[in-house]
């Protein structure tokens, strides 16, 4: 176990790196010129050419690469262009918020998904609603649903505030909205994996044993299905930790999402690789979690190959 | 120890199979078929598939899966009329009026609950029992299946154990209720050799301790020789013959039956390269034909055979046979 | 075949010294096997002894740690000799129902391994024809999807498949075992008929000992990764030296009632309840 773990760590912490030097490579492909985005569009030459200089843009590719490794590797993602701030203590800034997103959707999705998925698999006979209403969440574009959510609780029936304030009810329309795009998977994961178990030779053991059907959805079938489902949390926390882009900007999150899509419009390259880079490592770090989480709940994951 | 009926103590009942029939939606899965399984003994229920013999498994058990519905007769154990039973009064008779041993040992055990909390779920669920003593009763289950060091055991999961030790699971939780019924479904059929005489000297070793009537599903003639008394063969859905096992073995008076048993005797005896003896044809997959659901395979079919059902006769002496030509085969 | 004629004397198939781990376990240890054209050589053994992995190996869907498969003489090694050989290697599988795309018509599984060597680039349907008539589906359309036979019947197509490429060897893991007991028969019978008609040779792995008795001229016993007896199929059968090979024997129930073995005796003398032979005389 120890040296599944172990295994796991190297290559999660390979991938950041192979996410590192990719992020470089890409400085090079983005168009437009970092130097004139910093200073406008007014700059002189001189002014240009000294920020030229200051940022290495005229040093060799295999100097700016060694630099930047080197830096990165020291926990420093350069500095922002449009704020002259660490990018560090920009994105770690916006975590939290976008952090308590993820963990309210996540929250949401997981109910509702779960108990749609587990009420679909309970009952004999397929419900065209439902399969409608899941087809229709799973094609409907984001910010559609964001923006139809928008309408109807922020101005037609102002219960939610839209803009500005804080605390909890600030939460509630970005969470539902993305809770609510992602439960249609889980109900599809929940019901699949639920009627799989049910018509399973071990839940018709337990039937012989004479036991009740909520003992034998509580006790054999949940936690059959509780490794697919970690399975796809682990993905939905990787995805919302990362930025949740078109959300953040319908709602005015102010999350790592919204900063990124700000930071590709200001062209600032630092602040972009920035996030870039600190989403691969979450998302490292969270699938690390879900396998070590999946091996605690399922005894065949702990036997599967790194 | 208060909470489990000592092991000697009980004794298993009679089992009477009455007219019964199991659908399958539109699909007759069993149809008429009686027998009776004395006390204390082994009915071993011979049959290719097709033959309904694992839908009167689950029927007997009251497990039938979602979908299949017992559509006439009943199955009784001792007083108990087992068809009759819903809600709690079937609940409760799982497992202790009739239990069933899987014969996929390895699916039919939760792969993420611990062996010695499958059993003991029974004990706690069913009896009350506490989380220690139902623990003690479950490691004294494995010990009575013949599993060394049961301590260690118990707390594996079921991934961790071989197939043989996996059926003696099974084995320890179709008796943690010392069950009036046994029920087996091809028990031993995904076992090596080796671990299937293991099991089939275990489960008769348990019989006779606990006096359990068992009801053994199988299609290998050589497992009904070494541990039936008495033996139904069901053919697409019916009883075809029904005796004692000698008397079978000797004295076959069904065409299937007779077939059957060539087939696997010649198997024994005939020597190398030689053909082996065969039935032509295969079992109904869809559903038996009109008629006797042998006729296209018998070779002594005629017109009546192919549209008249032959209903099962008293041949001899708790001897019975589904044939038109009984009067012309000896 | 335009290979070179080999000397008079050497095996069909000749595998030595194979040796196989997996992590810390040896699944086979230094295992030999020869096989003449037209014999069959059975590998006995239960779960965990090495004997698919075996099979595997022979065929090339795994290589060994060391060791070498000779075919004809000449050591498959590379690429080029693997294809040319499994031209001459037909597999038949345990499971009819697993082993073939129901996706294909039984034709074109069939065809399948005439298309992978290039062969009858017509489409081989006549082929095809020759081969499904000669597994005994006379009757059986080539359009026709998997589903529509029955298990039997599949297996002829499995077996149909094998010889497309007009094998010299046929290596045959548990074909019989998902079988219904009646038709188990029927599909020995024709690979019998099959191995006198083509002068096939048979790599046969199972665990039915009955099946291994009549089929086979030489068996090998494999426990645990090694071969722990080999001799005719009259001699392991009957006069086993071995103890495991005699406790595997000693396993195989009893062929009637009255020679129990396993479970305890039926007591004959006691005529009823449990065992009314009596009745054969009494009148209906």
């Amino acid at each position: 176990m120890a040296r599944r773990i172990a295994v796991r760590i190297l290559l999660g912490a390979f991938t950041v790196l192979a996410v590192v030097l990719l992020t470089f490579v890409l400085q090079y492909v983005v168009p437009g010129d970092p130097a004139r985005s910093i200073a406008g569009p007014k700059a002189t030459p001189e002014v240009l050419k000294e920020i030229r200089g200051q940022l290495r843009l005229d040093d060799p590719w295999w100097s700016q690469l060694g630099h930047y490794l080197s830096s990165v590797l020291q926990g420093d993602l350069g500095t922002s262009y449009s704020n002259d701030r660490p990018v560090l203590s920009l994105i770690l800034e916006r975590l939290p918020a976008t952090a308590a997103l993820a963990a309210a959707a996540l929250v949401v999705e997981l109910v509702l998904g779960g108990l749609w998925g587990m009420w679909e698999a309970l009952r004999p006979k397929r419900s065209w609603l439902l399969a409608t209403v899941n087809v229709g969440l799973l094609s409907m574009p984001v910010f559609s649903l964001g923006f139809l959510l928008l309408l109807l609780f922020g101005y037609q029936l102002p219960v939610f505030p839209i803009d500005g304030g804080s605390g909890p009810a600030r939460l509630v329309l970005p969470a539902v909205t993305l809770g609510l795009m992602g439960s249609p998977y889980y109900a599809n994961v929940v019901r699949d994996s639920m009627r799989e178990a049910l018509s399973s030779s071990y839940v018709r053991t337990a039937v012989s044993k004479g036991l009740s059907r909520r003992r034998i959805v509580s006790r054999h079938v949940l936690r059959n299905i509780a490794s697919p489902v970690t399975t796809l949390i682990g993905m939905d926390v990787a995805v919302f930790l990362s930025g949740v882009v078109f959300v953040e900007k319908i709602f005015a999150w102010p999350g790592i999402g919204q900063m990124q899509t700000d930071a590709f419009t200001d062209l600032d390259r630092p602040l972009l690789t920035g996030t870039v880079i600190v989403a691969a490592a979450l998302v490292v770090t969270a699938n690390l979690l879900v396998d070590l989480l999946r091996s605690a709940i399922d005894p065949r994951a702990a036997s599967e190959a790194p | 120890m208060t909470t489990a009926p000592a092991p000697a103590a009980t004794l298993g009942s009679e089992v009477t199979v009455d007219r019964l029939s199991v659908n399958y939606g539109d699909f007759t899965a069993l149809r008429d078929v009686s027998l009776t399984v004395p006390a204390g003994t082994t009915t071993a229920l011979v049959g290719e598939s097709g033959s309904g013999k694992s839908t009167l498994a689950l029927a007997a058990g009251r497990i039938l899966p979602p979908g299949a519905a017992i559509s006439g007769g009943s199955v009784t154990v001792g007083d108990t009329e087992l068809t009759a039973l819903t809600g709690k009064a079937l609940r409760e008779a799982r497992g202790h009026t009739a239990a069933y041993l899987a014969q996929d040992a390895s699916a039919a055990l939760n792969p993420v609950i611990r062996v010695g909390k499958q059993i003991a779920e029974v004990h706690q669920v069913r009896c009350g029992a506490s989380r220690a003593e139902a623990a003690e009763l479950a490691r004294q289950g494995l010990a009575d299946v013949g599993i060394p060091d049961p301590d260690r055991v118990a707390r594996l999961y079921p991934g961790a154990l071989s197939g043989g030790m996996r059926q003696r699971v099974i084995i320890a939780i179709a008796l943690a209720f010392r069950p009036q019924l046994l029920i087996a479904d091809e028990p031993t059929t995904a076992l090596d050799v080796t671990v299937q005489a293991d099991i089939l000297a275990l489960v008769s070793r348990l019989q006779q301790q606990c006096g359990l009537t068992v009801i053994w599903i199988t299609h290998d003639m050589s497992v009904v020789a070494e541990l039936a008394d008495h033996v139904a063969v069901l053919y697409g859905g019916r009883l075809v013959e029904h005796t004692d096992v000698l008397t079978l073995f000797e004295g076959a008076r069904h065409p299937y039956t007779q077939a059957l048993l060539t087939c696997f005797q010649s198997g024994r005896t005939a020597g190398p390269k030689q053909p082996f003896t065969t039935i032509s044809g295969s079992p109904p997959v869809a559903g038996p034909p009109g008629g006797c659901p042998f006729h296209p395979r018998c070779p002594q079919a005629d017109g009546r055979c192919g549209t008249e059902l032959p209903v099962p006769r008293r041949v001899g002496h708790d001897h019975t046979a589904a044939c038109h030509r009984l009067e012309e085969t000896p | 075949m335009s290979a070179p004629q080999p000397a008079p004397g050497t095996p069909l198939l000749e595998a030595t010294g194979i040796t196989k781990r997996y992590g810390q376990y040896t699944a086979l240890d230094d295992v030999d096997l020869r096989i003449e054209t037209g014999r069959t050589v059975s590998i006995v053994g239960e779960s965990g002894s090495g004997k698919s992995t075996l099979a595997r190996i022979i065929v090339g869907l795994e290589r060994a740690d060391s060791g070498t498969v000779r075919f004809r003489g000449e050591a498959i090694r590379g690429r080029r000799s693997r294809h040319a050989f499994r031209r001459s290697v037909g597999m038949v599988f345990q499971d009819p129902y697993e082993s073939m795309d129901p996706r294909l018509t039984i034709g074109e599984i069939v065809a399948e391994p005439l298309r992978a060597h290039g062969m009858y680039r017509d489409g081989g349907k006549e082929r095809v024809r020759e081969l499904l008539d000669s597994v005994g589906m006379h009757g059986a359309e080539p359009d026709a999807y998997p589903h529509k036979f029955s298990g039997g019947q599949r297996q002829r197509v499995c077996i149909a498949r094998a010889l497309a490429t007009d094998p010299d060897l046929v290596i045959c893991d548990e074909p019989t075992s998902a079988l219904d007991v009646s038709v188990q028969a029927q599909i020995l019978n024709l690979l019998l008929d099959l191995q006198s008609r083509r002068r096939l040779a048979y790599l046969f792995i199972t665990h039915d000992l009955d099946v291994v008795r009549r089929i086979s001229d030489e068996v090998d016993v494999l426990l645990r990764g090694t071969v722990v007896e080999r001799g005719t199929a009259e001699q392991i059968t009957r006069s086993p030296e071995h103890t495991y090979t005699r406790r595997l024997l000693g396993a195989v129930p009893a062929i009637s009632p009255r020679q129990r073995h396993i479970c305890p005796p039926l007591d004959t003398d006691d005529p009823a309840p449990r065992s009314p032979h009596d009745a054969k005389e009494d009148p209906a």
